[in-house]
């Protein structure tokens, strides 16, 4: 079930209708039996897997709190880390691996190996819910949260329906507390949601799908051969594309969350708006950045063990973060990139701005940036993540090197002076969005409108919700694509 | 009142209740004024879905006054039979024995004609030909045209055996499921191109080059590897329903690779697959654009196709002539009996 499929916002409607008549623990069966049914509805044998997983850390980490003895503490994280990544390693990475190693081998003139392939399919969401069950048990290892004493909480915080298919993934110490304590019914955080839904389906239906109409198109050479306008045609489409998708997924997701009360974590805020790659990475896919700083960056020794450690832990992060994508070196290339990237930012004394500057337009020592400063950096820094977006998107590394490379050769055709008013047509509302969000520090478009009279704000915010709703309709592009970090 | 909120919770907010309601009676303005405006205003702003709405009609009339002394004939395709096919020229072609109509919807393969001529069939429709024009690939595509063949042409009960046919996971099932009882949702496809093009002229031709794409990946995702089933299926389908199948291939700027195939097993199957003109025949001059014949291209055409079908039309109307009970009369004593 895909949050851009009418059939969710049924099954929304029917759940939030129930759920909102029952006592909270009936509440929690409620959205537990409704995330399994969720998750059963691409692939019900998949349930089983996550079952488990949830049973066996549950189990562990209620023995990892229970006990005083600090091997057995050790053993059973070790085993509830094998048992998690081992299941990522075997549904996403086991193919991969042979496959390098294979090739690694013949480069190596070692002969040729022969190794088995398996067609395995992969379950949705593994990367997502495993590394939000490895922070519980990290969490509660390292004493930081108590062990969830009720099966049914635990349950419902590995798999509640709008963050386990891709996200965002939250933090233990936030939603935890709220599977195991009832939910107080809010209108205004309901009505919340739903500014969030719309806002979340204008941006993937609108923007994403309509982008990724250019983005396919010049990447499968339908457009052409890469040459300049087609490079830049594919990658400033697939920008508008990824971030329109993922933002707005994430958003679907944190509005179907308030309708039942509860409460997620921004996971954009204005990426494209970065002034420096540290900067991007705290707008960009904030619950992955966190999760990486706190269980890979800071284990690592972080940046307590000099600067050449620092470099290092920074480029091994991204590395890995770029592989939790997917099992392609496009990935790793891609993670690399941006580690080498923020490597550089460090060495070069460039520091992220702190929240409170951003709106301000403010440099990260707070002092007031002039505008032409701050719109350098933002367009050097876009261009940097548009480039790296390329060997994302390319299918491997030659090829992305081969389309990069095309940027470079001229050559034109009438079809390009559309192609470009299609793009414009469909991207410009998203920064458009964006500097409106950014500017007024909202998370969603008229979010702190005031007015003298209360009701007011709320009107006008159903007005614009009312817009947003008539563009999905009748500019959603008509082929839907699949939420791109579905894959992932 | 939510059971939930308890005695301790805070009050609820009387001016945030009254937002959340305006919310979503805006949601459902905003709704309910797009499905009537696709169900009746669509219709008339756009000629096509004008043109399909009345083809459908006609079509479903057809043969439907069974003692009719008119040889009732079905043309069925894509926008090839609708551009190559010079409708007044075809009817003068065969004479005035014969009744002519055409239900010619763009974008159409194989299954959607096949879904399409059961609706029309068991709303009554009987025709004696059923005459189905298109290119190879048209008979061997896999997919079918979304939302819009959900709504305009496929019937409720066919809805999980097409779903089956096109392989469609649970999502697309719930999509052909709401497509069929909303208006917008099936059309929502023609309003976007409608309303790009309206913004960027020349729209239409970047959505041919973006289009591409998608033919090519769905032509090679699943090819039956035989025509013959298909035509059998079909041929199965008309003659239920007493009505005799007839195929034609269009010309092309292109050769048809196929086609040869499906004249064979329509030989094998007693099933005429008619090739009223072969390729270079007709200049290029005279097609639309590559694809598509222009007014000279499908006057040539019609009378090439009128030729082929008259003799096999009276080649028919002999049989009955000499006893043998029309074909759509038994279908229809059938269906009588069945109900009885």
């Amino acid at each position: 079930m895909s949050f851009d499929a009418p059939v969710y916002y049924v099954f929304l409607a029917i759940v939030v209708m129930v759920y909102w008549r029952l006592p909270w623990r009936a509440q929690n069966w409620l959205l537990l039996v409704a995330s399994y049914f969720f998750y059963g509805w691409w692939d019900w044998r998949f349930l089983f897997l996550i079952a488990t997983s949830t049973v066996m850390d549950f189990w562990l980490a209620d023995v990892i709190a229970r006990s005083r003895n600090p091997g057995q503490r050790r053993s059973c994280l070790a085993v509830s880390l094998v048992l998690n990544f081992g299941f990522l390693g075997f549904f996403k990475y086991f193919n991969f691996f042979v496959g390098s190693f294979r090739e690694l081998m013949e480069s190596l003139g070692l002969g040729t190996v022969t190794g088995p392939v398996l067609d395995i399919i992969l379950p949705a969401g593994i990367s997502f819910y495993t590394f939000q069950a490895v922070a519980y048990i990290v969490d509660v290892y390292r004493r930081k949260i108590e062990p969830c004493r009720d099966f049914v909480s635990y349950a419902l915080f590995i798999s509640f329906f709008p963050h386990l298919v891709a996200g965002p993934i939250q933090c233990p110490a936030h939603l935890l507390p709220q599977t195991s304590s009832p939910r107080c019914y809010a209108p205004g955080r309901v009505f919340d949601g739903l500014m969030l839904i719309a806002t979340g389906l204008f941006r993937k239906c609108v923007i994403a799908d309509n982008c990724a109409l250019l983005a396919n198109a010049a990447f499968s050479g339908q457009l052409g051969e890469p040459s300049t306008a087609t490079v830049l045609l594919g990658m400033y489409a697939f920008a508008g594309q990824i971030y329109g998708d993922f933002s707005g997924y994430s958003d679907i997701a944190r509005g179907s969350a308030q309708l039942f009360g509860f409460h997620f974590n921004i996971n954009f805020r204005q990426p494209y708006l970065a002034t420096c790659l540290g900067e991007f990475w705290r707008r960009w896919h904030i619950s992955l950045s966190t999760w990486l700083r706190d269980y890979l960056y800071i284990p690592l020794g972080g940046n307590r063990r000099g600067e050449r450690r620092t470099y290092l832990n920074l480029l091994a992060t991204m590395l890995l973060g770029g592989l939790w994508h997917g099992a392609n070196m496009t990935f790793v290339l891609w993670g690399g990139i941006h580690g080498v990237g923020l490597a550089v930012e460090r060495w070069l004394g460039i520091k992220p701005r702190l929240p409170r500057c951003l709106a301000a337009g403010e440099d990260s020592k707070g002092v007031p940036s002039p505008a032409w400063s701050l719109w350098l950096r933002r367009i050097v820094i876009f261009h940097l993540v548009c480039l790296a977006w390329i060997v994302f998107r390319a299918a491997s590394v030659a090829e992305s090197l081969h389309y990069i490379g095309g940027i470079a050769r001229w050559a034109w055709q009438a079809e390009y002076v559309t192609a470009f008013a299609f793009l414009a047509l469909f991207s410009l509302p998203l920064l458009l969005l964006d500097l409106i969000l950014e500017r007024r520090n909202e998370e969603y478009p008229g979010e702190k409108w005031t007015g003298a009279v209360r009701f007011l704000p709320y009107a006008g915010r159903s007005a614009l919700a009312a817009g947003l709703l008539l563009m999905v309709l009748v500019f959603g592009a008509p082929k839907s694509s699949a939420f791109i970090y579905f894959q992932f | 009142m939510p059971l939930s909120t308890s005695n301790s919770d805070p009050p609820i907010d009387r001016a945030a209740a009254r937002g959340l309601r305006t919310w979503l009676l805006c949601a459902l303005v905003v709704f309910g004024c797009v499905e009537a405006g696709s169900r009746y205003g669509v219709p008339l702003i756009n000629s096509n879905t004008r043109r399909f709405y009345a083809e459908r009609a006609a079509a479903s009339r057809l043969g439907q006054n069974g003692g009719a002394s008119q040889v009732s004939i079905l043309f069925l395709g894509n926008s090839i039979t609708h551009s190559d096919i010079d409708l007044p020229g075809m009817q003068a072609g065969l004479g005035n024995d014969a009744r002519v109509v055409c239900w010619a919807v763009d974008d159409t393969n194989y299954l959607d004609w096949l879904f399409g001529l059961k609706r029309i069939f068991r709303s009554g429709a009987r025709p004696d030909y059923v005459i189905v024009g298109g290119r190879s690939r048209h008979f061997l595509a896999p997919h079918v045209r979304g939302n819009f063949f959900a709504h305009y042409m496929l019937d409720w009960p066919d809805l999980l055996d097409a779903a089956r046919r096109i392989k469609a996971n649970a999502n697309a099932i719930c999509s052909m499921l709401i497509a069929q009882g909303s208006a917008f949702y099936g059309s929502r496809e023609e309003i976007y191109k409608r309303l790009v093009t309206w913004m960027i002229p020349r729209f239409a031709h970047l959505a041919a080059v973006l289009n591409r794409a998608g033919v090519s990946d769905a032509a090679s995702a699943a090819m039956p590897p035989s025509p013959g089933d298909r035509i059998w299926e079909m041929k199965e389908l008309c003659a239920i329903h007493g009505a005799r199948l007839i195929l034609w291939i269009p010309p092309g700027q292109s050769r048809d690779r196929n086609a040869q195939a499906m004249v064979e097993a329509g030989r094998e199957l007693d099933v005429p697959v008619l090739v009223p003109i072969v390729e270079g025949q007709i200049p290029s001059k005279d097609y639309a654009d590559g694809f598509h014949l222009g007014p000279a291209g499908a006057r040539m055409l019609t009378s090439a196709l009128a030729r082929e079908l008259k003799p096999l039309i009276a080649a028919t109307a002999d049989q009955e002539l000499r006893g043998c009970q029309p074909a759509s009369r038994i279908a229809d004593m059938n269906v009588q009996e069945s109900r009885k």
